[in-house]
C-alpha cells in the first residue's frame, strides 16, 4: 500500500515539473504578441505624427485620435497614507488630491492663486465677506450636481474634524452661504492669509451625497470630487487606479482617460520601470542618480523650484549646550554650507538663509549667511564655556541615503571644530516618538509648504504648545507678538516687513536653521509631456499626454 | 487509521505552541518604541488628535485588556481592522497570501527541476567535468546576493529581451504567471544551490551502498536502478530541506518582493512594523506560526510515505 502511494507522488512529481514545463513556455507564447505589436506601432508612429498635427489644429480632439496612450503610470516610492484630504498629510496624499478633490481657488506653476472651481471672487469693505462665483453647471464626477449643502458640509468636515492637523485654516469661517451659482463665505476677522488657506488641500469640494452613502465614513471608501480625475480603484501598495471625471468643467480636459499612481518601493526598479518603458513617469529619484538616469535612452530628468527644504533641528531640552545661542552661532560657523549642497543636491537645490523657503512669500533675502570660519568658532565655543568641545547625538531615519549622507558630512565638518558627533539610526515610527517625547538632540526636519503664504510654518515654529517650537524648546516672545500682529496685517508689504523682522531673530539666534532648499525632480518618458508641479508640491495632471 | 491518530495527536500538542506565540507576538509589537496614531497622523500631528486617534483605535485600553480582546477575536478568525489600511487583517492576508503562495509553488517548480536534474547527473558524474560546472553553480547560487540575481535577471529578460515584466504582478493569472518567472527564478537559484549539493552528495553515498550492488547483480534495468534505487532513497534527506524552505518562502521574501515590486506578505509584514499597524502584524506573525506547524506535519507525513521505515507515531 505505502509502496503504491510513494509511486503515486512519484508520478505527481514528474506531472508537475512537466506542467511547470507547459507554464513556463507560455510567457514566452504570449510575448510574441506585443513584440508584433511593437512592429505595427512603429509602422502607425509615423502616421500617427500626421495625426497628431491635426489634432493640435483642431485642440480639443479627443485624446485617443492622436496616437496617445490612454493611462498615465506614474510610480512612486509609497502609497498615499489617506485618501482624505482632511486627514492626509503625507506628500504622497497631498500631492495627488488637487486632481481630484480641488476648491474654489488653486495654485499654478509659479505659485500664483488662480481660479479653480470658481471662476472669480470679491471680498466685502470690512474684508469679512468673501463671494465667490461658481463655474455655471459644475457636476461631482458621478454627474450630480455641486449644491451648496456639499461646500457646507466639506467646510464644517475641514473645521471639525479634531484629527486633522489644518483645521485651523477652516477656523476663521463662521458661515457658508449662498446657492449652485454662488459660495458667500464669512469669516470672524480679517485675515490676509484666508485665501492661501483655500487652497489646500482640506478646503477641497467633497460630496455629501457620497459620504452619507459610504455611511458617514472613508474608511474602506475614498471622498467624491469634482476634480479632473476621480478614484475608481486602490489596491494597497500596489496602485491607485483614477478614470477621467467626464463631468469635468474644463472642456476637452484631462488629456488622457486614466491615470495610475503605481508604488514601486526600490530606486532601482523605479528607474528600470522608466527605461523599459512600464511607467510614464515617477518621482523621488534620488540626486545621487539623476544624471545617469538623463543620460538614458528616451528618459529625462526633469526640474521643478520647490519650497521643501531641510534643517537641523537643535533640541536644547535634550543637549544643553544648544540652549546657548554662542554655540549655535558657533556650530554655524563650522558648518560649509556649500559643500554640504554640492556633495548632497547635485545642483538641485540652493542655499537658503531663512527657515522660509527662497521660493516662499515673504522670504527675507537680506538676510546675512552664516560664513565658514572654523577658528572663529572654536573661539566662541571656548567662549560659552565648551573649549574642548562637546558631544551630540545625531538620530537619523533609517534607510534615507540624502539624511545618512547629511550626517557623515555634518559629523566630518563638526569634528574640525571640537564637536564630536555620534549618529543613531532609528526606524520613522520611534523616531517620532522620542521626538515627541524631546529626547532626541539633534534630528534632521523636512519641510514643504502647502500653501502660499508664509504663515504655515511660521505659524509651526513659533507654537510652543502643540510641538515645541518645530522640536527644539525655543521660543521667543518677541517673534510671538510679531506674527499676531502680521496675521492681521492686510497691507502685504507690511505684513513682508513684519516676516522679515521674524527671520531676523530666528536668523540671529540660530532658532532653526536650514541645511538648503533643494528642488524636485520627476523622471519621465521623453514621450509624456504636459506635467506641472507646482512650488507647493500639488501635481497638474490634466494636460498630461503621452504618445505612443 | 495510524496516519489519523498522529494527525490528531500533533494537532493537539499545537494548541500550546500557538498559545505561547499569541503572548510573545502581542507583547513584541508593543515593547518596541513607536505610537501607530503619532506614525499615521504625521509630524505635525497635536498630541489632542494623537490621542483621540488613540482611543478610536482602542489604545487607550490597558495591554490586559487588549489582549483579551485581541485573543478572543482571534477564537473567532477576526484578526481586527488593519489601523492603515482600514481593511479587516484576514481580508489583506488572504490577498497577499495568494502572490506569496504563487511564488513559493512555481519557486519549488523551478528548484525540483533545476536541482533534481543537476544534483543527479553531479552525483552519477562525481569528479567529471560537469561535476566541476555543476558544483560551481550550486555554489554561485548560495553565495550570490539575491537581490543582485534578482536586478541582474531584471536588466536582461525585461530590459533588453522586454520578455517579461520589470515588476508589478498584473491582473490575470496569465500575467500573475508572467510576473512570477523571474523572482521564482531568483529565488530558485539560491534554494536550488543548496538542494543539489545535498542530492549530490546523497546519490554518490547510495551508489555505493550495498543494495544497489546487489541491484545491479540481479541484472536490473538502468533506468529501474535510478528511478527506484538511487533517486528514491536520495530524495528523503532533500524533501526535509525543501520543506523547510518552503516554509520561510510562505513568510515572504522582502528582498524580492521589494526588487520585483510583488504584493507580498514580506512586504505587507514590513510596513505594518513600520507603521506599527499591531493588528496586520500579529495575524501576518501568527498566520507563520500555524503555517510553518502544519508544514512539518506534512512533511512528516511525507516522510513516512517516502521511507516505510519511518513510522508515524
Amino acid at each position: 500500500m505505502k509502496r503504491k502511494l510513494s509511486l503515486v507522488l512519484a508520478a505527481v512529481m514528474v506531472a508537475g515539473s512537466l506542467a511547470a514545463c507547459g507554464g513556463s513556455s507560455q510567457p514566452a507564447a504570449t510575448t510574441a504578441a506585443p513584440a508584433a505589436t511593437e512592429a505595427t506601432a512603429a509602422e502607425t508612429e509615423a502616421a500617427a505624427a500626421e495625426t497628431e498635427a491635426a489634432a493640435a489644429e483642431t485642440e480639443a480632439a479627443a485624446p485617443e485620435a492622436g496616437g496617445f496612450k490612454d493611462t498615465i503610470k506614474f510610480a512612486r516610492p509609497a502609497d498615499p497614507a489617506d485618501l482624505d484630504p482632511t486627514i492626509g498629510d503625507d506628500t504622497y496624499s497631498t500631492r495627488m488630491y488637487h486632481s481630484i478633490i480641488p476648491g474654489l481657488v488653486q495654485v499654478d506653476a509659479n505659485g500664483e492663486i488662480v481660479p479653480d472651481l470658481a471662476e472669480s471672487w470679491e471680498v466685502s469693505e470690512d474684508g469679512l465677506t468673501w463671494t465667490f462665483h461658481l463655474r455655471p453647471g459644475l457636476k461631482f464626477a458621478d454627474g450630480s450636481d455641486v449644491t451648496i449643502e456639499d461646500w457646507q458640509f466639506s467646510f464644517d468636515r475641514a473645521k471639525n474634524t479634531e484629527e486633522s492637523y489644518w483645521k485651523y485654516t477652516a477656523e476663521p469661517i463662521v458661515s457658508v452661504e449662498g446657492d449652485n451659482e454662488t459660495v458667500i463665505i464669512t469669516i470672524a476677522e480679517e485675515n490676509p492669509a484666508f485665501l492661501a488657506y483655500l487652497t489646500l488641500f482640506n478646503m477641497g469640494l467633497q460630496s455629501k451625497a457620497h459620504f452619507d452613502e459610504l455611511g458617514g465614513t472613508y474608511d474602506g471608501g475614498w471622498p467624491l470630487g469634482a476634480g479632473a480625475y476621480y478614484v475608481t480603484e486602490w489596491a494597497h501598495d500596489q496602485y491607485v487606479a483614477l478614470d477621467a471625471n467626464p463631468y469635468y468643467y474644463k472642456e476637452g480636459y484631462p488629456k488622457t482617460p486614466h491615470v495610475r499612481f503605481e508604488t514601486v518601493g526600490e530606486d532601482n526598479s523605479r528607474t528600470m520601470m522608466l527605461q523599459g518603458g512600464e511607467i510614464d513617469i515617477m518621482s523621488d529619484l534620488p540626486f545621487s542618480s539623476a544624471a545617469v538616469t538623463d543620460a538614458a535612452d528616451g528618459v529625462s530628468v526633469v526640474e521643478w523650484p520647490s519650497t521643501q527644504q531641510r534643517y537641523l533641528v537643535l533640541n536644547n531640552e535634550a543637549n544643553p549646550a544648544f540652549a546657548d545661542v554662542k554655540v549655535r552661532q558657533a556650530l554655524m560657523m563650522g558648518t560649509d554650507f556649500q559643500q554640504l549642497i554640492d556633495m548632497c543636491l547635485y545642483g538641485f537645490g540652493q542655499k537658503s538663509n531663512s527657515f522660509l523657503s527662497p521660493k516662499q512669500l515673504g522670504y527675507n533675502t537680506s538676510l546675512p549667511e552664516y560664513t565658514y570660519d572654523v577658528e572663529g568658532a572654536k573661539a566662541l565655543l571656548a567662549e560659552a564655556g565648551y573649549p574642548d568641545g562637546f558631544d551630540v547625538t545625531f538620530t537619523l531615519r533609517a534607510g534615507n541615503a540624502l539624511f545618512e549622507q547629511i550626517g557623515t558630512i555634518i559629523q566630518d565638518q563638526w569634528s574640525k571644530i571640537g564637536v564630536r558627533v555620534n549618529i543613531e539610526s532609528m526606524d520613522n515610527a520611534a523616531l517620532r516618538e522620542l521626538q515627541n517625547e524631546m529626547k532626541l538632540e539633534m534630528v534632521i526636519g523636512t519641510w514643504t509648504d502647502d500653501m502660499p503664504d508664509p504663515s504655515q510654518l511660521t505659524q509651526y515654529l513659533l507654537d510652543y504648545e502643540t510641538n515645541h517650537g518645530f522640536y527644539t524648546n525655543w521660543k521667543s516672545d518677541a517673534c510671538n507678538e510679531l506674527f499676531a500682529e502680521a496675521s492681521k496685517e492686510m497691507d502685504d508689504a507690511k505684513r513682508y516687513e513684519l516676516y522679515n523682522q521674524i527671520q531676523e531673530i530666528c536668523h540671529d539666534e540660530v532658532a532653526l536653521p536650514s541645511l538648503f532648499n533643494a528642488n524636485e525632480i520627476v523622471a519621465q518618458r521623453d514621450a509624456l509631456t504636459g506635467f506641472v508641479q507646482t512650488p507647493y508640491g500639488q501635481y497638474i495632471l490634466e494636460d498630461v499626454t503621452v504618445a505612443e | 487509521m495510524d496516519v489519523l491518530n498522529y494527525v490528531i495527536k500533533r494537532i493537539l500538542q499545537m494548541i500550546p505552541v500557538f498559545l505561547i506565540a499569541t503572548i510573545i507576538v502581542f507583547a513584541l509589537v508593543r515593547a518596541i518604541p513607536g505610537d501607530p496614531a503619532r506614525v499615521m497622523l504625521g509630524d505635525r500631528a497635536s498630541q489632542e488628535a494623537v490621542d483621540l486617534l488613540r482611543h478610536k483605535m482602542g489604545l487607550d485600553k490597558s495591554i490586559p485588556e487588549q489582549f483579551w480582546i485581541f485573543f478572543k477575536d482571534m477564537l473567532h478568525l477576526d484578526f481586527g481592522t488593519s489601523m492603515k489600511y482600514k481593511l479587516p487583517v484576514g481580508e489583506l492576508l488572504i490577498s497577499r497570501l495568494a502572490c506569496t503562495a504563487l511564488l513559493a509553488l512555481v519557486t519549488v517548480v523551478f528548484t525540483v527541476i533545476i536541482s533534481f536534474i543537476l544534483g543527479y547527473v553531479a552525483g552519477m558524474k562525481k569528479g567529471s567535468f560537469i561535476d566541476l560546472i555543476i558544483r560551481f553553480y550550486a555554489l554561485f547560487g548560495l553565495s550570490a546576493p539575491s537581490f543582485w540575481i534578482g536586478l541582474v535577471l531584471l536588466d536582461f529578460f525585461a530590459l533588453k529581451l522586454k520578455l517579461f515584466p520589470v515588476s508589478g504582478w498584473g491582473e490575470t493569472m496569465g500575467q500573475h504567471l508572467k510576473a512570477m518567472v523571474l523572482p521564482a527564478l531568483t529565488s530558485a537559484i539560491y534554494v536550488s544551490g543548496i538542494l543539489i549539493r545535498n542530492l549530490r552528495s546523497n546519490v554518490i553515498d547510495i551508489s555505493k551502498s550495498d543494495y544497489v550492488d546487489f541491484a545491479i547483480s540481479k541484472g536490473i534495468s538502468p533506468a529501474r536502478l535510478s528511478i527506484f534505487h538511487v533517486v528514491r532513497n536520495a530524495l528523503i534527506p532533500a524533501t526535509t530541506l525543501l520543506s523547510l524552505r518552503v516554509a520561510v518562502m510562505l513568510s515572504g521574501s522582502v528582498v524580492l518582493e521589494t526588487v520585483f515590486t510583488l504584493p507580498g506578505l514580506g512586504n505587507l509584514l514590513v510596513n505594518s512594523i513600520y507603521s506599527r499597524d499591531y493588528p496586520v502584524v500579529q495575524g501576518v506573525v501568527m498566520m507563520f506560526v500555524v503555517l510553518v506547524m502544519l508544514i512539518n506535519l506534512i512533511t512528516d507525513i511525507l516522510y513516512s510515505l517516502l521511507d516505510p521505515r519511518v513510522k508515524l507515531q
